[in-house]
């Protein structure tokens, strides 16, 4: 029997994935630090703080389209088909268009060192039709990385290098309302609005 | 010509036609800004803030059949599937906007918020350039699990359009 519901257990964690390992320094002065820095809710537990990695996040997206151009006041004149999450979609000028794309980095700075790390960790053959693909996104990380470091980001704690956590890990609800965090301790997260609990793992998106 | 036909039934079967065609409503949704104001111009119901969904068309627009001056068009093809006409009341502007609302129902394969409720987003931009007789429209869209043969995650469907214009040109 223990075995079946340990079975069932594992079923239920197909097509999850790792959350993202970033901080042993939970004080609401970083979590507000860790939040202007990757742009996004920071996971919590008694003692570390974690990312969503994106295989469980959803963004709503927005386009519009118009037979005359579309100007953004301060800004650029953007023609036809601007397909965009709601921030840029409803950007009043390029900072806004610009801090999006920095929330995009920021995170794919983080996948990009965990990228890097499994390819140097593991038997190249093995991921043999991969490497070509991994190779180029740990070069491309390289260069976004290097213009990264040029900003002067506040001082905040994070660890040396972030690491997958294997017995941390969230799963896209089925019908991606949210996803659902599978850990023995409790959760909370740390957005905009401050901090809230997430009694059953579950965080929706809206 | 039987093993075209055969082929063609196959192909469906094990794709099930690139995107399902079942779906499910979604009840409710939000309009951003909440001073905008959209009813229907048969008058049978008013939007503000949060909503109920008044109704659900089966338009079912995605990127592989609309873009471009086809989407600029296509509100004569949304109102033959139960798309609405609409005014739309903006705060900036002295006159109501003309509209088509499409509350579209969402795919049983969609991913994402957007397919459990609606959220109309009505940037500036897009009102501007809703003047002079010239039509603009706002959407948002999700994406589909990938579960076929053929891989449909790329595909774009759309959950609510907005035509509009300062013009009364979508009778």
């Amino acid at each position: 029997m223990k075995y079946f519901i340990v079975f069932l257990f594992n079923i239920s964690l197909l097509h999850s994935a790792n959350l993202i390992y970033i901080s042993n320094d939970i004080n609401k002065t970083n979590l507000d630090l860790l939040y202007k820095k990757y742009h996004s809710d920071i996971i919590i537990d008694s003692k570390k703080a974690y990312l969503a990695p994106r295989e469980c996040l959803i963004d709503r997206y927005f386009g519009g389209e118009s037979e005359t151009k579309i100007i953004i006041p301060k800004s650029e004149i953007h023609t036809r088909d601007i397909v965009s999450t709601q921030e840029v979609f409803e950007a009043k000028d390029n900072s806004a268009i610009d801090k999006q794309f920095e929330k995009k980095n920021s995170i794919n700075l983080l996948v990009g060192d965990i990228a890097k790390g499994f390819l140097q960790d593991e038997d190249g053959r093995k991921f043999a039709g991969i490497t070509e693909n991994m190779d180029y996104l740990v070069q491309l990380i390289e260069k976004e990385k290097t213009l990264h470091i040029k900003k002067n980001i506040k001082q905040v704690s994070v660890i040396k290098n972030a690491t997958l956590q294997k017995n941390r890990r969230c799963k896209l609800l089925d019908d991606g309302s949210g996803y659902k965090i599978y850990t023995n301790e409790k959760i909370k997260i740390y957005s905009i609005d401050g901090i809230r609990y997430i009694p059953n793992g579950e965080v929706l998106f809206y | 010509m039987k093993y075209i036909f055969i082929l063609i039934i196959s192909i469906v079967i094990f794709t099930g036609c690139v995107s399902s065609t079942y779906t499910k409503v979604i009840p409710k949704g939000k309009i951003q800004d909440s001073n905008i104001v959209i009813t229907a111009r048969d008058g049978s119901f008013t939007l503000q803030g949060e909503f109920k969904s008044p109704f659900q068309s089966s338009v079912h627009y995605h990127s592989y059949n609309i873009g471009g001056d086809k989407l600029i068009k296509g509100y004569k093809r949304a109102l033959q599937y139960d798309a609405k006409h609409v005014l739309i009341k903006i705060p900036s502007e002295k006159k109501e906007l003309f509209g088509v609302l499409v509350l579209d129902k969402a795919d049983e394969n969609g991913l994402g918020p957007s397919t459990k409720s609606y959220k109309i987003i009505i940037p500036q931009p897009y009102i501007d350039a809703a003047k002079n007789g010239k039509i603009s429209v706002v959407y948002e869209y999700y994406f589909l699990k990938s579960e076929g043969l053929i891989d449909v995650s790329n595909v774009k469907k759309q959950s609510w359009i907005l035509w509009m214009s300062d013009k009364d040109i979508f009778i």
